[in-house]
């Protein structure tokens, strides 16, 4: 797709944001009512309608200037090409299922998991290093935290042992 | 003064900060080199590291951090023509060019050199200018701090991208998201879906993390398993090098290292510009006061150490307007006030008033990482070579691992680890359809403040904009904002050229 064709719809894309805030901004901000505010500019609701409506004229501003684009806007180049493979999508499951399973399963283990299965879809196959960089850094981690940085990590399953 | 002098000593000069130094300096050479990670990931990701450390260890490491990355990222250039960050793709013709005329170590001491001249002169400005700029910006009230705002709004998102629009729209998404939480003046909680997490509002550090290190981990992604496995080749041999560089060769070089620090110092204060163009503009003034510039590219000494200077000048002069002023100039620099803000200092004039000891111990650990760089970097160059050749596969899992324990240790829970995930989405989408990742981040730390200081100014106005018109320090800001503007439309084909440039040479 060419360039001012792509910045037309991320264009239109952010008018619709830009008015979707303005419709929440009375709902989600709610009027003080231990306080007499008689200035617009001291209610809580004024900045969040001021940036809204100034992302809006800037969306519109984007979707003229599609209409007007340089020489070079008109030609095809990779703007907005999104390419979703294995790789990227195995990264946000991962870390997905890591927050859901890690008070059950705890830190330690959940590490060492994600990080030898994230080396396997990303194509390596020396196993020797898998384990150790995925074991070896865990470990590090998970000590550095607990010990000097003083966080309760999870322990999980490794209760009473780690 | 001289007492705050003292008492700055007094906190530097603990073993615990030479360690977390060397460790910053030894951790930014390392990220540095291997192409794709870069200093702000490095910060970024280690930033949740120094939550338990005294605010100078924490401040420290990260000063070693990221004077070191930007330094590094020449190393990959030279050795194996791929600019470890955007900010050493000026380095990359003739770093390249001299390895492959047999002077590979020559090319990579001038290069630390340089560097370290650059950082350290870079450092020295800071200290002259920090001090009476921040008694200056003690005299602002709301107006003059709302002007001062928007204008380094408006230059960040003007400069940050090669579409003046596109960065303005990533800082008003920057400001919106800030508005999530508390409103700073009545406490009123906005934006919260219900969601009691997000009473507090959005953390910056995960935020931060997602945007630059899940992004960029999910940009390299593209490439499949053959790109994430590609094992880089140091194709200069470093054994049959003609020697090492010298001081006569320094000292020769000297004149045009001072020249380019300066064109990175001015290029570091002002804010949204980065080290990139430092190293482009100061490459092409030495390029054009050589005797010698057909050299250039093709293996120019001179042309190495300008770019260098100039990259590693802006190191300094980036916590200028950071530190004074509470205004971070780039994204490595809103990390930086972040993990202030973590310490409980709170960048900006009263830090100087209230704290100069901690400041001047701030000063310190810039120098002091200049020292332990050129020591690191001159004896460990030909261990520290051999990273390169890491393959991806093996890092980024680690670097994920790391990422989602740094969100888990802001508030030990779950919720900051999917706001990491937000953050990276939205930052590899807003990177795929060319938006400038700066402008949102920075805007969305500067949020609460540009809102307090708009605020209170219009009630000080009774409710009318007039005040900034009448307050002459607020309308000289506004209208240096709308000036800027201007000249950045006018120019913004320069800005594009040289942004491309940069892009072009770091892929």
């Amino acid at each position: 797709m060419k360039d001012y064709i792509v910045n037309r719809i991320t264009g239109f894309f952010l008018l619709l944001l830009s008015i979707l805030l303005v419709i929440l901004v009375p709902r989600q901000v709610p009027e003080a009512t231990y306080k007499q505010i008689e200035i617009a500019a001291e209610q809580a609701d004024f900045f969040p309608y001021l940036a809204a409506i100034l992302l809006g004229i800037m969306s519109l501003i984007l979707i003229a200037g599609s209409f007007f684009p340089h020489a070079e806007d008109k030609e095809k180049s990779t703007l907005g090409k999104i390419t979703i493979n294995r790789e990227m999508i195995a990264v946000l499951v991962l870390i997905f299922l890591f927050i859901v399973t890690v008070e059950f399963v705890g830190f330690l283990l959940n590490a060492i998991l994600l990080i030898f299965i994230l080396m396997y879809i990303m194509g390596q196959r020396h196993w020797v290093k898998m384990a150790v960089i995925s074991v070896g850094m865990s470990l590090v981690i998970n000590y550095f935290f607990v010990q000097a940085a003083r966080v309760p990590m999870p322990p999980g399953l490794l209760q009473g042992i780690f | 003064m001289i007492q705050d002098i003292i008492s700055g000593f007094q906190i530097f000069f603990h073993i615990e900060v030479i360690i977390a130094l060397i460790v910053g300096v030894a951790g930014g050479m390392v990220v540095g080199i291997l192409p794709g990670l870069g200093g702000t990931m490095a910060i970024a990701v280690l930033l949740p590291v120094t939550f338990g450390m005294s605010p100078i260890t924490a401040i420290g490491m990260l000063v070693g951090i990221y004077k070191a990355s930007t330094h590094a990222g020449s190393i990959s250039a030279i050795l194996i023509h791929t600019p470890g960050t955007a900010a050493a793709a000026a380095t990359v013709n003739d770093g390249y060019s001299l390895a492959q005329q047999g002077q590979a170590l020559k090319a990579l001491d001038h290069d630390l050199f340089a560097s370290v001249t650059g950082s350290t002169l870079s450092s020295v400005a800071l200290v002259v200018i920090a001090f009476p700029l921040a008694s200056l910006a003690l005299m602002f009230g709301a107006p003059e701090r709302f002007g001062i705002l928007l204008f380094a709004l408006t230059i960040i998102g003007g400069v940050s991208g090669t579409n003046l629009v596109k960065g303005i729209v990533s800082g008003l998404l920057g400001l919106f998201l800030s508005t999530v939480g508390m409103d700073p003046i009545y406490g009123t909680t906005r934006f919260s879906f219900g969601i009691f997490q997000l009473r507090g509002g959005i953390d910056f550090i995960a935020m931060l993390i997602g945007m630059y290190a899940l992004s960029e981990i999910l940009i390299q992604c593209e490439g499949g398993i053959k790109k994430l496995n590609k094992r880089e080749e140091i194709k200069v041999d470093l054994k049959s090098g003609r020697g090492r560089g010298t001081l006569k060769e320094y000292f020769t070089l000297l004149p045009t290292i001072i020249r380019s620090t300066l064109y990175g110092i001015g290029i570091g204060a002002l804010p949204g510009v980065g080290a990139a163009v430092g190293a482009f503009m100061a490459y092409s003034q030495a390029w054009y006061k050589s005797k010698a510039p057909d050299l250039y590219g093709k293996g120019s000494l001179e042309g190495l150490v300008a770019a260098e200077a100039g990259n590693n000048g802006v190191t300094g002069a980036a916590f200028i307007p950071t530190l004074t002023l509470g205004i971070p100039g780039d994204i490595t620099m809103a990390l930086m006030l972040g993990a202030l803000m973590i310490q409980g200092l709170t960048p900006g004039p009263a830090l100087f008033e209230d704290n100069a000891p901690m400041v001047y111990a701030i000063f310190m650990s810039l120098f002091a990482c200049c020292l332990i760089l050129l020591v690191i970097g001159y004896f460990t160059i030909p261990l520290l070579t051999k990273i390169v050749t890491i393959p991806k596969s093996l890092l980024y899992p680690v670097i994920v691992m790391l990422a989602i324990v740094g969100c888990y240790a802001v508030s030990v829970r779950g919720f900051e680890i999917y706001v990491m995930l937000f953050g990276g989405i939205l930052g590899y989408v807003m990177r795929k359809f060319d938006f400038p990742l700066a402008p949102i981040n920075i805007a969305f730390i500067l949020g609460p403040m540009v809102e307090t200081s708009l605020r209170h100014s219009m009630v000080m106005g009774n409710g009318s904009p007039a005040i900034f018109v009448t307050r002459p320090i607020a309308l000289f800001f506004i209208l240096l904002a709308v000036f800027s503007l201007v000249m950045i439309y006018k120019r913004i084909d320069k800005i594009k050229s040289l942004r491309a440039k940069i892009q072009q040479k770091s892929s």
